[in-house]
Protein backbone atom coordinates (compact mmCIF):
# COMPACT_ATOMS: atom_id res chain seq x y z
CA UNK A 1 0.00 0.00 0.00
CA UNK A 2 1.45 3.32 -1.21
CA UNK A 3 2.90 5.52 1.95
CA UNK A 4 1.63 8.68 1.99
CA UNK A 5 4.95 11.62 2.22
CA UNK A 6 4.67 15.04 3.71
CA UNK A 7 7.17 17.83 2.87
CA UNK A 8 7.66 21.26 5.16
CA UNK A 9 9.48 23.78 2.81
CA UNK A 10 10.58 26.67 4.78
CA UNK A 11 13.54 27.63 2.74
CA UNK A 12 13.67 30.15 -0.22
CA UNK A 13 14.49 28.80 -3.58
CA UNK A 14 18.18 29.78 -3.83
CA UNK A 15 19.45 30.82 -0.68
CA UNK A 16 20.64 26.98 -0.43
CA UNK A 17 20.17 23.27 -1.66
CA UNK A 18 17.18 22.39 0.32
CA UNK A 19 14.40 23.81 -1.81
CA UNK A 20 15.70 21.55 -4.80
CA UNK A 21 16.90 18.63 -2.44
CA UNK A 22 12.90 18.84 -0.76
CA UNK A 23 11.32 18.87 -4.50
CA UNK A 24 13.66 15.86 -6.00
CA UNK A 25 12.91 14.02 -3.04
CA UNK A 26 9.27 14.64 -3.49
CA UNK A 27 9.70 13.59 -7.22
CA UNK A 28 11.46 10.56 -6.34
CA UNK A 29 8.69 9.57 -3.40
CA UNK A 30 5.91 10.28 -6.07
CA UNK A 31 7.38 7.77 -8.32
CA UNK A 32 7.66 5.41 -6.14
CA UNK A 33 3.82 5.30 -6.03
CA UNK A 34 3.61 7.10 -2.35
CA UNK A 35 1.16 10.04 -2.20
CA UNK A 36 3.05 13.22 -1.78
CA UNK A 37 1.59 16.47 0.20
CA UNK A 38 3.72 19.88 0.79
CA UNK A 39 4.12 22.65 2.36
CA UNK A 40 5.53 25.80 1.93
CA UNK A 41 5.71 27.55 4.65
CA UNK A 42 7.99 30.68 6.13
CA UNK A 43 10.43 31.24 3.40
CA UNK A 44 9.61 28.58 1.45
CA UNK A 45 6.40 30.37 0.38
CA UNK A 46 8.95 31.94 -2.45
CA UNK A 47 8.61 28.48 -4.06
CA UNK A 48 5.26 28.83 -4.64
CA UNK A 49 5.81 32.30 -6.51
CA UNK A 50 4.72 31.73 -10.38
CA UNK A 51 6.40 33.07 -13.50
CA UNK A 52 10.30 32.10 -12.29
CA UNK A 53 12.20 30.52 -14.80
CA UNK A 54 14.15 27.84 -13.08
CA UNK A 55 14.97 24.77 -11.84
CA UNK A 56 12.77 24.81 -9.11
CA UNK A 57 9.95 26.00 -10.33
CA UNK A 58 10.33 23.20 -13.12
CA UNK A 59 10.23 20.73 -10.72
CA UNK A 60 7.44 22.22 -8.65
CA UNK A 61 4.93 22.22 -11.76
CA UNK A 62 6.14 18.54 -12.87
CA UNK A 63 5.48 16.83 -9.31
CA UNK A 64 2.39 18.81 -9.20
CA UNK A 65 0.81 17.52 -12.79
CA UNK A 66 1.70 14.61 -10.83
CA UNK A 67 -0.32 14.58 -8.40
CA UNK A 68 1.44 16.28 -5.45
CA UNK A 69 -1.13 18.25 -2.96
CA UNK A 70 0.56 21.42 -2.56
CA UNK A 71 -0.21 24.18 0.13
CA UNK A 72 0.88 27.38 1.34
CA UNK A 73 0.93 29.91 4.35
CA UNK A 74 -1.07 33.01 3.50
CA UNK A 75 -0.12 34.40 6.85
CA UNK A 76 3.59 34.25 5.23
CA UNK A 77 2.03 34.94 1.98
CA UNK A 78 0.83 38.34 3.09
CA UNK A 79 4.26 38.83 5.24
CA UNK A 80 6.12 38.73 2.33
CA UNK A 81 2.97 41.12 0.27
CA UNK A 82 2.19 37.96 -2.35
CA UNK A 83 -1.00 37.48 -3.19
CA UNK A 84 -3.03 34.45 -4.36
CA UNK A 85 -2.68 35.88 -8.04
CA UNK A 86 1.70 35.66 -8.02
CA UNK A 87 1.77 31.76 -7.11
CA UNK A 88 1.65 29.16 -9.05
CA UNK A 89 -1.67 27.78 -9.76
CA UNK A 90 -3.29 24.19 -7.95
CA UNK A 91 -1.71 25.64 -4.98
CA UNK A 92 -3.69 25.71 -1.66
CA UNK A 93 -4.11 28.77 0.10
CA UNK A 94 -3.71 27.77 4.05
CA UNK A 95 -5.00 30.69 6.18
CA UNK A 96 -4.34 28.51 9.67
CA UNK A 97 -1.02 27.09 8.81
CA UNK A 98 -0.46 25.56 11.99
CA UNK A 99 -3.76 23.95 12.21
CA UNK A 100 -3.62 22.78 8.98
CA UNK A 101 0.20 21.22 9.94
CA UNK A 102 -0.90 19.58 12.69
CA UNK A 103 -3.52 17.62 11.47
CA UNK A 104 -1.32 16.95 8.18
CA UNK A 105 1.06 15.29 10.09
CA UNK A 106 -1.17 13.86 12.49
CA UNK A 107 -3.59 12.46 10.53
CA UNK A 108 -2.72 12.53 6.98
CA UNK A 109 0.92 11.71 5.87
CA UNK A 110 2.52 8.26 7.28
CA UNK A 111 6.34 10.13 7.12
CA UNK A 112 7.46 13.88 7.47
CA UNK A 113 10.10 15.78 6.81
CA UNK A 114 11.06 19.62 7.03
CA UNK A 115 13.48 21.34 5.07
CA UNK B 1 -5.85 7.24 23.45
CA UNK B 2 -4.19 10.32 22.43
CA UNK B 3 -1.45 10.31 20.03
CA UNK B 4 1.96 11.59 20.45
CA UNK B 5 4.20 14.14 18.97
CA UNK B 6 7.29 14.66 19.54
CA UNK B 7 9.47 18.16 18.11
CA UNK B 8 13.04 18.27 17.82
CA UNK B 9 14.11 21.64 17.91
CA UNK B 10 17.88 22.10 17.11
CA UNK B 11 18.16 25.67 16.33
CA UNK B 12 18.36 28.85 18.18
CA UNK B 13 16.08 31.77 18.72
CA UNK B 14 16.30 34.67 15.84
CA UNK B 15 18.41 33.45 13.58
CA UNK B 16 16.17 31.60 11.79
CA UNK B 17 12.36 31.13 12.10
CA UNK B 18 12.12 27.36 13.08
CA UNK B 19 11.99 28.29 16.50
CA UNK B 20 9.36 29.92 16.51
CA UNK B 21 7.43 27.03 13.87
CA UNK B 22 8.52 24.43 16.06
CA UNK B 23 7.13 25.62 19.50
CA UNK B 24 3.99 27.14 17.82
CA UNK B 25 3.30 23.83 15.77
CA UNK B 26 3.93 22.06 19.13
CA UNK B 27 1.28 24.24 20.84
CA UNK B 28 -1.05 24.35 18.25
CA UNK B 29 -0.76 19.98 18.31
CA UNK B 30 -1.42 20.30 22.22
CA UNK B 31 -4.44 22.64 21.56
CA UNK B 32 -5.94 19.62 19.33
CA UNK B 33 -5.68 17.49 21.85
CA UNK B 34 -2.54 15.68 21.34
CA UNK B 35 0.81 15.02 23.78
CA UNK B 36 3.45 17.14 22.46
CA UNK B 37 7.05 16.61 23.44
CA UNK B 38 9.66 19.78 22.94
CA UNK B 39 12.79 18.34 22.40
CA UNK B 40 15.79 21.20 22.70
CA UNK B 41 18.90 19.57 20.85
CA UNK B 42 22.05 21.43 19.59
CA UNK B 43 21.75 25.26 19.85
CA UNK B 44 17.99 24.79 20.07
CA UNK B 45 18.93 24.82 24.21
CA UNK B 46 18.89 28.75 23.96
CA UNK B 47 14.79 29.16 22.93
CA UNK B 48 14.30 28.72 26.77
CA UNK B 49 17.41 31.57 27.62
CA UNK B 50 14.43 34.23 25.88
CA UNK B 51 13.22 34.33 29.41
CA UNK B 52 12.36 37.85 30.24
CA UNK B 53 9.61 40.03 28.84
CA UNK B 54 10.13 42.12 25.98
CA UNK B 55 7.99 44.54 24.16
CA UNK B 56 7.69 42.57 20.93
CA UNK B 57 6.16 38.69 20.48
CA UNK B 58 9.05 36.12 20.83
CA UNK B 59 9.81 32.52 20.73
CA UNK B 60 10.51 32.67 24.69
CA UNK B 61 7.27 33.81 25.36
CA UNK B 62 5.67 31.51 23.45
CA UNK B 63 7.72 28.57 24.88
CA UNK B 64 6.20 29.66 28.38
CA UNK B 65 2.77 29.61 27.19
CA UNK B 66 3.39 26.13 25.44
CA UNK B 67 4.80 24.63 29.14
CA UNK B 68 1.96 26.40 30.69
CA UNK B 69 -0.37 24.74 28.32
CA UNK B 70 0.82 21.06 29.05
CA UNK B 71 3.54 20.70 26.29
CA UNK B 72 6.24 18.41 28.02
CA UNK B 73 9.72 20.47 27.49
CA UNK B 74 12.98 19.29 28.31
CA UNK B 75 16.34 20.23 27.32
CA UNK B 76 19.76 18.34 26.12
CA UNK B 77 22.69 17.89 29.09
CA UNK B 78 25.57 17.87 26.56
CA UNK B 79 24.54 20.50 24.92
CA UNK B 80 23.65 22.66 27.71
CA UNK B 81 27.06 21.69 29.20
CA UNK B 82 28.93 23.02 25.96
CA UNK B 83 27.57 25.71 25.85
CA UNK B 84 27.58 26.68 30.06
CA UNK B 85 23.73 26.85 30.30
CA UNK B 86 22.18 25.57 33.23
CA UNK B 87 19.04 24.78 34.60
CA UNK B 88 19.40 28.53 35.98
CA UNK B 89 19.75 30.20 32.96
CA UNK B 90 16.18 29.28 31.42
CA UNK B 91 12.57 28.89 31.78
CA UNK B 92 11.25 27.50 35.03
CA UNK B 93 10.14 23.69 34.16
CA UNK B 94 12.46 22.88 31.52
CA UNK B 95 14.40 20.16 32.33
CA UNK B 96 18.08 19.55 31.60
CA UNK B 97 18.14 15.63 31.17
CA UNK B 98 20.37 13.28 29.12
CA UNK B 99 20.62 13.11 25.81
CA UNK B 100 19.18 9.14 25.88
CA UNK B 101 16.24 10.85 27.19
CA UNK B 102 15.12 11.61 23.66
CA UNK B 103 15.12 7.59 23.19
CA UNK B 104 12.21 7.85 25.73
CA UNK B 105 10.61 10.47 23.51
CA UNK B 106 10.92 8.64 19.98
CA UNK B 107 9.46 5.51 21.55
CA UNK B 108 6.78 6.85 22.94
CA UNK B 109 6.08 9.14 19.47
CA UNK B 110 3.34 8.50 16.63
CA UNK B 111 5.00 11.01 14.84
CA UNK B 112 8.42 13.22 15.09
CA UNK B 113 9.77 15.98 13.33
CA UNK B 114 12.67 18.08 13.30
CA UNK B 115 13.26 21.58 12.95
CA UNK B 116 16.95 21.89 12.28
CA UNK B 117 17.17 25.54 10.91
Amino acid sequence: MANSIGIILTKTPHGSEDAENALMIGKEALAAGNNLGIFLLGDGVWVGKAGKNDRIQTLLLEIIQQGAKVAISEPHLKAYGLTGDKIVKDISIIKKPYVQMVDMVMEEWDKVIIF
Amino acid sequence: MAKTLTVLLMRGPFISEHADLAVNFALEAKKKGYNVNLWLYLDGIWVPHVKTEKDYSNVGEWLRWALQKGVNVKACKRCSDARDVTEDDIINGIPIVAAYDLLNFLKESDKVVTFTG
